[in-house]
């Protein structure tokens, strides 16, 4: 069996630490923090009372109360759902967002760092292609990285509710409190899954790109990285007076977004009438497969793919001396 | 028997700076090959070229490779130590083998971990724990658990105590080599390696000077400090080589018999520091004497 790429994926992550310490710290704060403010309650006396009446004698409920709270224990399943899709893909998102920041120094530095430490012909003097190492690293960015942020972002979504159960449990709250349903956090993973997989192609030209730097950068990959997208804009704005620059790269990092046109209202719930939008209003506000169908998605696939031959080659005949 | 290293006018060109004027090599398997140069001589781009590290005009073939193209499956049977080279300082004693293993097909896992044993090297340590010494160590335990072909080894002892140096010789020679592996090593310490060496092979400003079976240089080179009298008729039999020795003039001949020149004087088989110091000489350094 060829063991050479699980092992040069797996000395990405001796190397570069941070790809599995920085989640875990943010994953560990998020939850100290929703620890504390689920012990803590809510601020105001009133709801704080609520949340911890053992029966609902306790509860001074004026008729808006108990109207909203019957709407509560009356929510179909499809509703209950909805509150568990919301609630997961926020904590997906939370893990996502944090994990670009760490993948794109992950990028810029796999590559130059082998350079900087001169460990690159000890690299080199082993049985291994430059492909294969290129390609290694960007698996850890756009494979590995994306697929650990799904998981752990499903761990925490149950712990998280775990910690809310736990909160509640006996008292009144807690009885209309939804029961943990697995198939709404199947569910809710498929969705993940797929923004995923859609971000992770939409997104490769820009990943590939900073591959590509972190092979040919001399010095201050960094300031490669991110000078250029500022700087370009403002330089063509001032000397041409055109934006062509600035719409380019709008489209590329915004038109993720832009194509799945989220439709905002489907998570609009209103205490007026205990509206809960349907979990299906919450799924099909994503027009995920919008974005496969925009030919600028596959316009970046191809960027990407040619971006990192580019870079495979780069590596393969640098000549440092 | 095929060549383990065959080059035929490999050059190569940094600019207008010319590294490698028309090389030609012939390595055979089962040798001890130094390539030895001043520095900047082109050792190191001759050594980047056998590698496929870098590109090069002219003819060369690696184990019947070309070094260019077919750099991948090259590797599985080239090992490689270099003063540049260094192991990455994060990577732990374990994790190198392990890596290692993991990717090399002819690695020996047993024999790396029975060699770090002998070794004052903790597993646990990274590399950046450890002494320049002990680096080389792993990276040599690393290598002797490869069953390589060829072994290129660049100024693999640079900067290492003489202790270091020693151990690290004895070992290639008793862990590593036989007759069926080929060791090219450069270095611009000749007097440490020449014992070790079968073949050398001087290299200066990209060309090489001389390329010869140790056994052969007794043959070949004879040094002379003609008697007080004689200077001139040694003088007459042309040696591409003298110097002043204690206020004696030694000199150094190519392809002289020692019945020739023992009449004249003392004489003896030149060391390989003796022959390199003569042949490094500044181009027409020797000719100037000889007019002078």
């Amino acid at each position: 069996m060829n063991t050479t790429f699980p092992m040069l994926i797996r000395r990405e992550f001796w190397e570069h630490k941070s790809l599995w310490i920085a989640p875990l710290v943010w994953v560990g704060l998020i939850t100290l923090f929703f620890t504390w403010a689920v012990i803590q309650g809510p601020g105001n006396p009133h709801a704080k009372m609520m949340i911890d009446a053992q029966s609902t004698d306790q509860m001074s409920l004026n008729d808006r109360d108990r109207e909203e709270m019957q709407n509560a224990i009356k929510l179909p399943a499809d509703k209950q759902e909805t509150f568990f899709a919301v609630s997961f893909l926020a904590i997906f998102g939370l893990i996502s967002m944090f994990m670009t920041f760490v993948v794109f120094f992950y990028l810029i530095d796999c590559l130059y760092t082998e350079r900087k430490d001169r460990s690159i012909l000890f690299w080199k003097s082993l049985p291994v292609s430059d492909a294969e190492v290129v390609l290694s690293k960007l698996a850890v960015g756009i494979i590995v990285v994306p697929l650990g942020v799904i998981l752990l972002a499903a761990a925490m979504q149950f712990l998280l509710y775990i910690i809310v159960w736990l909160r509640l449990h006996g008292s009144v709250i807690g009885e209309v409190m939804p029961d943990w349903s697995f198939v709404a956090w199947l569910r809710s993973q498929a969705v993940a899954l797929g923004v995923t997989l859609g971000g992770v192609l939409w997104y490769a030209p820009i990943a590939a790109y900073l591959l590509l730097l972190s092979t040919w950068a001399k010095n201050k990959v960094f300031l490669w990285a991110v000078l250029p997208p500022i700087a370009l804009p403002v330089l063509e704005k001032v000397f041409l007076g055109s934006s062509h620059v600035a719409e380019f790269l709008g489209r590329r990092f915004g038109g993720y977004i832009q194509e799945m046109r989220v439709d905002p209202s489907a998570f609009e719930a209103s205490n007026r009438g205990g509206h809960v939008p349907s979990v299906s209003d919450v799924y099909n506000a994503f027009h995920l497969s919008n974005v496969f169908k925009t030919p600028d998605m596959w316009i970046g696939v191809a960027a990407a793919v040619a971006l990192i031959l580019v870079a495979i080659r780069i590596r393969r005949f640098r000549d440092d001396s | 028997m095929t060549a383990i290293i065959e080059a035929r006018g490999l050059s190569k060109h940094y600019g207008s700076t010319q590294a490698l004027r028309g090389v030609d090599l012939n390595i055979q398997p089962g040798r001890i090959v130094g390539l030895i140069g001043p520095n900047g001589s082109g050792k190191t781009t001759a050594i980047k070229a056998i590698l496929g590290l870098a590109g090069f005009d002219g003819e060369l073939k690696v184990l019947g490779r070309d070094p260019r193209t077919e750099r991948n499956a090259l590797m599985e049977e080239v090992c490689f130590i270099a003063d540049v080279a260094v192991l990455p300082r994060w990577i732990k004693v374990t994790q190198a083998v392990e890596l290692v293993a993991g990717i090399h097909p002819r690695f020996d896992r047993k024999r790396a971990l029975e060699f770090l044993a002998k070794t004052d090297i903790k597993p646990d340590s990274r590399v950046r724990q450890l002494s320049k010494g002990m680096v080389t160590q792993l990276h040599l335990a690393l290598i002797l658990a490869i069953d390589a072909k060829l072994l290129v080894l660049d100024e693999p002892t640079l900067g290492l105590d003489l202790l270091f140096r020693r151990s690290f010789y004895d070992n290639l020679l008793n862990d590593y080599f036989d007759k069926e592996r080929t060791i090219l090593v450069t270095t611009h310490q000749v007097e440490e390696i020449e014992n070790i060496l079968t073949d050398i092979i001087f290299i200066q400003r990209g060309k090489i000077v001389l390329d010869a079976a140790m056994e052969n240089l007794g043959e070949r080179f004879m040094q002379l400090v003609p008697a007080a009298g004689n200077v001139d008729a040694a003088r007459a039999l042309k040696p591409f080589y003298e110097r002043e020795v204690f206020g004696r003039v030694a000199m150094l001949y190519d392809g002289r018999k020692q019945a020739e020149l023992a009449p004249l004087g003392e004489t003896r088989a030149p060391s390989v520091t003796d022959l390199f110091v003569a042949m490094m000489q500044p181009a027409g350094a020797a000719a100037s004497k000889e007019a002078a």
